[in-house]
C-alpha cells in the first residue's frame, strides 16, 4: 500500500462507485480509495484529512446532488491544501464545452467519460501528469 | 427824344426814305439799339428791345451797353468795342450773355454794324435771343450723347440698315456678338448673318418689314466666323427715313441655362414629387412650409393639409420629446438624423418614420429645414416579426439544448452503468457482487434508460407541436 496517495471516488451512483473502485484496484494500483457520494462529502474528507502527508487524486463526477462537481471545484479553490489535490473529471457528459470548462480549473489534469475501464484506469495512473506523484505506486 | 426824331425835326418834314428806315428800326420785331462806341451810351432803342429787356425807353437812353451785360461779361464787351473803334466799317457777329432788367441772363446772337450819326461813330446792334435755342441745342446734344452711349454700351447688338438691308452702322456689342467690325460693313447685308426660316422668303419679309410689319423672334444668327448662335431678334423700320434698326440679343447661353434649369427642375420634380421619400421644408419651429406630393401615397395626407401646420403635432406623444430635442440641435449642427419615430398618417394610424433634416435656412432658394423622411413601417414590422421568430427559435434551441443535456447526462447515466456492469461480467470476476445482483442492476439500468428515452421523445414531440 502507498501511504503517499489517496484516491477519492466521488459519484452519487453507488453502482458506478463500486465498478470504478473495482476496476481501479484491478488496474494494479496499490493505494487507498475513499468513496464519496457527492462533492460535499469529498470536501469534508479533505478538510478533515488535509494534514496528511499525502497527495489526493479525486475522480470527480459532475452531476451529483448536494454539491456537484463544479461546486466542488469552486469550493476547494481557496483551500490551503489545494496544491496536494489533483483531479480527474469522470462524467457521462460528452460535450466538448464541459471538457473545456473543466480544464479551466488548474487542478484538473484529465477528463474521462464513464464508465472507466481497467485500461482507462491504467492510462490515468500512467500519464505524464501523474508520474511524479505515483513513484511509489506499485503496478501489478 | 430819339436820334431819328431829332434828325427829322432838324430837317423839317422827314424824307420818305427816312420814314422807311425809321420804321425798319422802330418796328423791327428784333431788339435793336444804337450806341456810341466812344462812350458806350445807348443813343436809341427800338420798341422790341424795350419789350424784351424790360427797361423802358427813358431807362435805355440813360444806360450804356455795359449795363446790359452781366459783370463777368464786361471785359469781353470792352475788348469787342475796342476793335470796333479801330475800324471805319465793320460788321460783326457773336454770341454773348445779356442781362434783362429783372436780372434774367439770356444768351443772345449780336449782329452789329458801324454807323455814323451826325459824324459821330456809333454801332447799330441787332439782338436775337437764342437762350431757348441754346438750351434745346444743349439738350439735343446731351440726348445724342446719351443715345450714343446707349448705342455703344448696350449688351445687345444694334445694326442699322438701309432700305436694301445693307448694314450701315453697328455698335460695339455687334463686334462682340457677331464678330463684324465697322470696316466689314461694305456690302454686308442683314441676310448674311440672319438665317431666316426656310419657309420665309427674305424679300417678302423685308418688304413687309419696310411697310411697318414687325420682324422679331428667336432666330439662328451666323457670326462672321461661321459659327451659329441663337439670337432674340427685334427690329424697327424707318427709325429715320430710310434707316432701319435691328437689335440682336445673344440668348444662346441663356437658352442653354434655361434647358439645364428645366432639366434640373425635372430631375428635382422626379426626386421630390415622385420619389419614395417624403420631402418637406420646415421653418425652425417645425412648421411645414412645403410638402412634396409623395406625402399623399406615403401618408395618405394631402400636402396642402400639412402646410402651415406643426410637424410635431403628428408625432406620437411617446416619441415627440426625443424628436423635438434632436430637432432643436439643427441650429448647431447642419444635419441631424432621427431614430425611428411614429408619425400619424391620414387614417389615424401611426407610421414608423426616419428623417434626415438639413438646415438650409441660410439658402435663399430654400429658406428652411429640409426634412427627408422615409416610411420604414414595413421594415419595423418585419424586424418585430423577426424578433418574435428569433425568440421562438431561441426557446426551441433552449429546449433542444435541454434534450441534448438530458441525452448527455440522464441517458448516459444508466447507459454507462450498463456498460460498466457488462465489462465487469465479461471479466468473469464480479468483485464480490453476486451475478444475480449484477444482472438485476443491468435490468434496472435498462429500464431506466427506456424511461429516459420515452421522456426525450415526448419532449421532442412537444417542441415540434409548439413550433407548429
Amino acid at each position: 500500500m502507498n501511504d503517499g496517495l489517496k484516491i477519492l471516488l466521488v459519484d452519487d451512483d453507488k453502482v458506478m462507485l463500486f465498478l470504478h473502485d473495482t476496476f481501479l484496484k484491478r488496474s494494479g494500483i496499490a493505494c487507498d480509495t475513499v468513496l464519496c457520494y457527492n462533492g460535499r462529502e469529498a470536501l469534508d474528507y479533505l478538510d478533515t484529512n488535509q494534514a496528511l502527508e499525502t497527495t489526493f487524486l479525486v475522480l470527480l463526477d459532475i452531476n451529483m446532488p448536494v454539491m456537484n462537481g463544479w461546486e466542488f471545484l469552486g469550493a476547494i479553490r481557496d483551500k490551503p491544501y489545494l496544491p496536494k489535490v489533483l483531479i480527474v473529471m469522470v462524467s457521462s457528459a460528452t460535450e466538448e464545452s464541459e471538457k473545456a470548462r473543466a480544464f479551466a480549473f488548474g487542478q484538473v489534469i484529465d477528463y474521462q467519460q464513464k464508465p472507466l475501464t481497467v485500461d482507462t484506469c491504467r492510462r490515468i495512473i500512467g500519464s505524464d501528469k501523474l508520474r511524479g506523484f505515483f513513484d511509489n505506486v506499485v503496478l501489478k | 427824344m430819339s436820334i431819328a426824331k431829332q434828325e427829322g425835326l432838324e430837317n423839317g418834314k422827314p424824307q420818305a426814305s427816312e420814314v422807311m428806315y425809321h420804321d425798319l428800326f422802330e418796328l423791327n420785331p428784333q431788339p435793336m439799339w444804337v450806341y456810341d462806341v466812344e462812350t458806350y451810351a445807348i443813343l436809341d432803342v427800338n420798341e422790341a428791345a424795350v419789350r424784351h429787356y424790360g427797361f423802358d425807353r427813358e431807362e435805355f437812353l440813360n444806360m450804356t451797353i455795359l449795363m446790359l451785360r452781366p459783370e463777368t461779361e464786361i471785359p469781353e464787351v470792352l475788348h469787342a468795342v475796342k476793335i470796333v473803334r479801330e475800324h471805319e466799317r465793320m460788321f460783326s457777329s457773336g454770341t454773348y450773355k445779356h442781362q434783362k432788367k429783372n436780372g434774367e441772363v439770356i444768351d443772345v446772337l449780336i449782329q452789329s454794324n458801324i454807323v455814323y450819326i451826325n459824324g459821330a461813330k456809333a454801332e447799330l446792334v441787332l439782338s436775337t435771343d437764342i437762350t431757348s435755342w441754346i438750351a434745346s441745342e444743349r439738350e439735343r446734344r446731351a440726348s445724342e450723347e446719351k443715345f450714343k452711349a446707349i448705342f455703344d454700351n448696350t449688351s445687345d447688338a444694334i445694326v442699322l440698315c438701309d432700305d436694301q438691308g445693307r448694314c450701315t452702322d453697328l455698335n460695339d456689342a455687334t463686334r462682340r456678338i457677331l464678330g463684324y467690325e465697322i470696316g466689314d460693313l461694305g456690302g454686308v447685308c442683314i441676310t448674311d448673318f440672319l438665317l431666316m426660316p426656310e419657309e420665309m422668303a427674305f424679300d417678302v419679309v423685308w418688304k413687309n418689314f419696310l411697310n411697318g410689319e414687325i420682324l422679331n423672334g428667336l432666330m439662328k444668327i451666323r457670326r462672321k466666323d461661321g459659327t451659329l448662335i441663337t439670337g432674340s431678334f427685334n427690329s424697327k423700320s424707318n427709325i429715320l427715313p430710310g434707316l432701319h434698326m435691328c437689335v440682336i440679343t445673344d440668348v444662346t447661353e441663356r437658352l442653354e441655362k434655361k434647358r439645364e434649369l428645366m432639366a434640373s427642375e425635372r430631375r428635382f420634380k422626379a426626386l421630390v414629387q415622385e420619389g419614395a421619400d417624403l420631402i418637406a421644408i420646415l421653418d425652425e419651429q417645425g412648421n411645414y412650409k412645403f410638402v412634396s406630393e409623395s406625402c399623399r401615397p406615403i401618408l395618405g395626407i394631402e400636402p396642402d393639409d400639412l402646410v402651415g401646420k406643426n410637424a410635431f403635432d403628428w408625432i406620437h406623444p411617446d416619441d415627440r420629446q426625443a424628436v423635438l430635442a434632436l430637432f432643436l440641435k439643427i441650429r448647431e449642427h447642419r444635419q441631424i438624423r432621427t431614430e425611428p419615430f411614429r408619425f400619424m398618417d391620414g387614417f389615424g394610424e401611426y407610421r414608423w418614420i426616419v428623417t434626415i433634416a438639413t438646415n438650409m435656412t441660410d439658402d435663399p432658394a430654400v429658406g428652411g429645414v429640409v426634412a427627408n423622411s422615409r416610411d420604414i413601417t414595413d421594415a419595423v414590422l418585419k424586424a418585430r416579426d423577426l424578433e418574435v421568430s428569433n425568440e421562438r427559435y431561441r426557446k426551441q434551441n433552449e429546449q433542444l439544448r435541454e434534450i441534448a443535456w438530458t441525452q448527455s447526462h440522464v441517458v448516459r447515466a444508466p447507459l454507462t452503468r450498463l456498460m460498466g456492469l457488462v465489462d465487469l461480467l465479461q471479466t468473469g470476476d464480479t468483485g464480490g457482487m453476486p451475478v444475480d445482483m449484477a444482472l438485476g442492476l443491468i435490468r434496472s439500468s435498462a429500464d431506466e434508460l427506456d424511461e429516459v428515452i420515452r421522456k426525450i421523445v415526448s419532449k421532442a414531440d412537444k417542441v415540434q407541436n409548439d413550433d407548429e
